[in-house]
């Protein structure tokens, strides 16, 4: 009986000092701070919202401070070069779309979408042939991918 | 009627009187009407041609970015927080072991307005590991610090000033004003008898005007609209002016325009205006965030700027200080108490004005040549336009302290001229163009020639690169392996004596791989090549790497015979280390106006100058140049796991040091040499490549990874013959190949093969 009111007194106690001592809550939390990967992404989707409701400028600001986090993300150069394609710079959009390509490496799709946003622009910029071409290289792709399937 | 002769005399006086009267009384009213017209323009419309401030570019936070505690220690230092044991107010902080707590001040950005947040930041490992608001712990994607201001764009006058608005001025101020400098500000109506009258008798003894007896109404006037001359005319127009400006305008709004127009002090040609500008020059922060005993400083220095100048005199700003507060306690603006401990504070004056007109004088020099393009001179030094820079502090500093530390050192190997030698650097942003640091010359607090932007230099073996570019675009006809003849070469040309060009080492080489050639940097073989190329298709290259000045056809310009600015080598190597792309070179990322309304923005822009294929094989030997070619020094100072690509140049008698290199995120160019264009005795490798290599080593760096192009192959290459290798090659060497160009035939030394030569010679 009395080791039981002796046990009890030793758990308060401990309680007690357990919380009590100066844990830095940093360190006891589980670490769920963002990567910059993460941070990459959350810049992309902002851009994407401000691209939405048509602040352009605000939106192209956004992708070149992603862009200067993780200059080789190809796919952050092909959302540029389509919000180009929204403001009608469609000479930009030939080069933001190639650069992508540049980086793409085996991102097949990317690749398609690259070479179609091109085929897009040379339309727009009365570049028939070229545009033709450009299409035709984002189909020459596609088979492949579509080969790969089957 | 008789005519009294006397009569019309007198009534004719009397009129005259009445007349004359009459006039002087409407000339006056006129004159007041005249006076109360040029109160009121001039303080209803603009009242100051306020200067373009230029910042530099914002720190961004995140996790994982990479940051030494030590760098943002400095940035915050620079921005003039204050270290707390707990920071609660805007610009103060908090650090323990890698740990910060930082609230930070709110601020206009060019997209948004970011209100004051407090959060809390750690750095593990040299890269930041938390992010997040201190009180509700959340994690926060990514965070901008306010920029650091860097200079001004002022108006021909010199008149340098951030004006404030009087609901953000602490009542400190007010009250510190109005103890020393005008008691009854706040009842007066402009002017106080007693003060005129005690100024008057006060002259009368001197026989001079020795004093101004002016109220804080009448220090306006006198600063705002009259000159600086001491005549009694003149004080009597400020009489009139100074009532008629507390007729038209309230208590709040004058004390508005006086803080914003006093002279607080000098820095150069430089005027510092108003507490605004006054509160950054001498404590490194903004006005809100002074405390009172430095803002009863700032006061008491009204009376003479230069006299009780804080950082030349302390003694007397203290002293003066102290008065002030004196004041302020014996008219009840502050307690016993207060003054006691104000008393007591030290003065707090930083030790020079931060980053104003010094250090980024080069850096600001370009800034200030591409708004002329889209900007009136007249517009920048007067419409208080805040421009948003690409200038990063850090590697501007790491570029400055390269600089001096590596000439001091090479100053000792200067046989005669020491401490003639000069430099210019350049650093950009690899992904974007953007423009992160100019140096200007040695002495970068001096704002003279900007060598980084106005040196025609030679650049010797710098061209280079465009030959190989040219050569590698055709992989029919040339591949990294394709060996080079560096046997002797004389050119002959109509007109033009005889060319033959020498190797530094003075010695000719053989048959040479083309890779080989660039990482030895042999001339002869270069040149050969160029010829054989044709000059025409070199210049084009260069053309289309971002050199757009003409270059004259001759044979020499294959070696860098040619004049170049740095700025415009940073253009040619930037093409190359953007993968043939060529950005804009940009320094401006957005103009807004004095409230914070975007004008303009200038946004990333590009072009594809080059197929990526013959780039990234160029890329590649640039790597060697650094990894086994005359770039080789560099491994001394920096990890050779970063593939750094590079090229030193050399010229005729050791007149230019250049080197031009990239990491992943970095391109630098580095040039020294004599303004009086004597030799240096030093080679690239010997001078720049030493600053560059020193700069670099001070910065993180991303190391440089090409991403090899779908069409580009990896083939391993014998290299005694420059054919393919196989088991049984002793030597042999991995080299990217555009397809269908790498050689089919098989080398020699491959075991169980016989060397055919009609095979070697046709067979490819």
């Amino acid at each position: 009986m009395n080791a039981h009111r002796y046990l009890h007194l030793v758990l308060a106690l401990l309680a007690l000092l357990l919380t009590a001592c100066p844990v830095d809550r940093y360190t006891v939390r589980p670490q769920t701070s963002m990567s910059d990967k993460q941070v990459v992404q959350a810049l992309a989707d902002a851009a994407g919202q401000e691209k939405q409701a048509g602040r352009f400028d605000n939106a192209a600001g956004l992708y070149e401070r992603a862009l200067r986090i993780e200059p080789g993300n190809a796919v952050l150069w092909t959302e540029l070069a389509d919000l180009r394609y929204d403001q009608e710079q469609f000479r930009q959009v030939l080069a933001l779309a190639a650069k992508s390509n540049t980086l793409a490496g085996d991102k097949q799709a990317l690749k398609i979408r690259n070479w179609r946003l091109m085929g897009d622009a040379r339309k727009e910029l009365g570049e028939d042939q070229a545009a033709k071409v450009a299409y035709e290289r984002a189909k020459a792709l596609e088979n492949i991918e579509t080969r790969r399937w089957f | 009627m008789k005519r009294i002769p006397w009569l019309p005399n007198r009534i004719w006086r009397r009129r005259l009187w009445r007349y004359g009267l009459l006039v002087i009384g409407l000339a006056f009213v006129a004159w007041v009407v005249h006076l109360d017209g040029v109160v009121r323009e001039k303080f209803e419309g603009r009242r100051w041609a306020v200067p373009a401030h230029v910042y530099a570019r914002p720190l961004e936070l995140y996790v994982g970015l990479r940051l030494e505690p030590k760098r943002l220690l400095e940035e915050l230092k620079t921005l003039g927080y204050r270290r707390r044991a707990l920071a609660q107010q805007p610009g103060t902080y908090q650090y323990k072991a890698g740990v910060f707590t930082i609230v930070s001040r709110p601020f206009q950005f060019w997209d948004t307005k970011q209100a004051s947040l407090r959060f809390r930041l750690a750095i593990r490992k040299g890269k930041v590991s938390t992010l997040q608001q201190a009180a509700a712990r959340v994690d926060l994607p990514l965070l901008r610090l306010e920029p650091v201001m860097v200079g001004s764009i002022y108006p021909s006058h010199h008149e340098d000033r951030i004006p404030v608005k009087i609901t953000d001025v602490s009542s400190y101020l007010v009250s510190a004003l109005v103890a020393i400098e005008d008691h009854d500000f706040f009842v007066h109506h402009g002017v106080v008898l007693r003060g005129l009258v005690r100024a008057f008798f006060a002259n009368m003894r001197a026989g001079k005007a020795v004093q101004g007896g002016s109220t804080l109404t009448q220090q306006l006037v006198k600063n705002f609209y009259l000159s600086s001359e001491r005549t009694l005319r003149r004080k009597l127009v400020e009489l009139v002016m100074a009532l008629l400006l507390e007729i038209h305008y309230d208590k709040e709004e004058i004390l508005e325009a006086y803080i914003n127009e006093i002279y607080l002090g000098q820095q150069g040609p430089r005027a510092i205006h108003g507490f605004g500008l006054a509160s950054q020059f001498y404590f490194g922060r903004p006005l809100r965030e002074l405390e009172m005993p430095q803002l009863a400083m700032l006061v008491g220095m009204i009376k003479g700027p230069s006299f009780f100048n804080p950082r030349r005199h302390p003694e007397r700003a203290t002293e003066r200080r102290d008065l002030t507060l004196r004041e302020m306690a014996a008219q009840g603006f502050i307690g016993e108490q207060e003054y006691q401990l104000a008393q007591q504070a030290p003065l707090g004056v930083t030790k020079t004005p931060l980053n104003q007109g010094s250090g980024h004088g080069a850096f600001l020099d370009l800034v200030h040549r591409q708004l002329r393009r889209d900007y009136l001179d007249e517009d920048l030094r007067s419409e208080g336009l805040q421009v948003f820079t690409t200038l990063d502090l850090g590697v501007q500093e790491a570029a400055e302290r390269a600089v001096e530390s590596v000439l001091k050192r090479l100053d000792s190997s200067q046989d005669e001229g020491s401490g003639q030698l000069q430099a210019a650097v350049m650093v950009t942003n690899v992904g974007d163009g953007e423009v992160l640091a100019v140096v200007g010359g040695r002495d970068t607090t001096y704002a003279g020639f900007n060598r980084a932007l106005d040196a025609q230099r030679q650049v010797g073996s710098l061209i280079k690169p465009a030959v190989f570019l040219t050569a590698l675009a055709q992989p029919d006809r040339y591949t990294l392996a394709t060996l080079i003849d560096d046997g002797p070469l004389t050119w002959k040309s109509a007109g033009a004596p005889d060319w033959s060009p020498q190797n530094y080492d003075e010695k000719f080489h053989g048959q040479v791989a083309l890779y080989r050639v660039l990482a030895q940097s042999y001339n002869v073989a270069t040149a050969r090549l160029g010829l054989e190329l044709g000059l025409e298709s070199v210049l084009e290259t260069l053309g289309k790497l971002g050199i757009e000045r003409h270059l004259k056809p001759y044979a020499s310009t294959l070696l860098g015979a040619v004049t170049l600015t740095p700025l415009e080598v940073t253009r040619m190597y930037h093409t190359l280390a953007s993968g043939g792309f060529r950005f804009p070179l940009r320094t401006v990322r957005a103009v807004l106006t004095e409230d914070g309304i975007p004008l303009k923005r200038y946004g990333l822009e590009l072009q594809q100058r080059f197929q990526p294929e013959p780039v990234y094989l160029l890329n590649t030997a640039l790597q060697r140049v650094v990894s086994q070619g005359t770039g080789r020094g560099l491994v001394a100072m920096i990890p050779a796991a970063l593939n750094i690509a590079g090229k030193t140049g050399t010229t005729n008698d050791y007149r230019d040091s250049w080197f031009a290199g990239f990491t992943g995120n970095r391109l630098a160019v580095v040039w020294l040499g004599r303004d009086d264009n004597q030799p240096v005795g030093l080679t690239g490798a010997s001078g720049a490549l030493r600053v560059w290599g020193d700069m670099m080593r001070r910065l993180p760096l991303v190391p440089l990874k090409l991403v090899q192009p779908s069409q580009v192959v990896s083939v391993a290459i014998d290299m005694k013959s420059g054919l393919k290798a196989g088991a049984g090659c002793q030597s042999v060497i991995e080299l990217p190949f555009i397809k269908g160009s790498a050689p089919i035939q098989v080398a020699p030394c491959v075991a169980g093969k016989k060397p055919s030569w009609f095979k070697r010679i046709f067979g490819r």
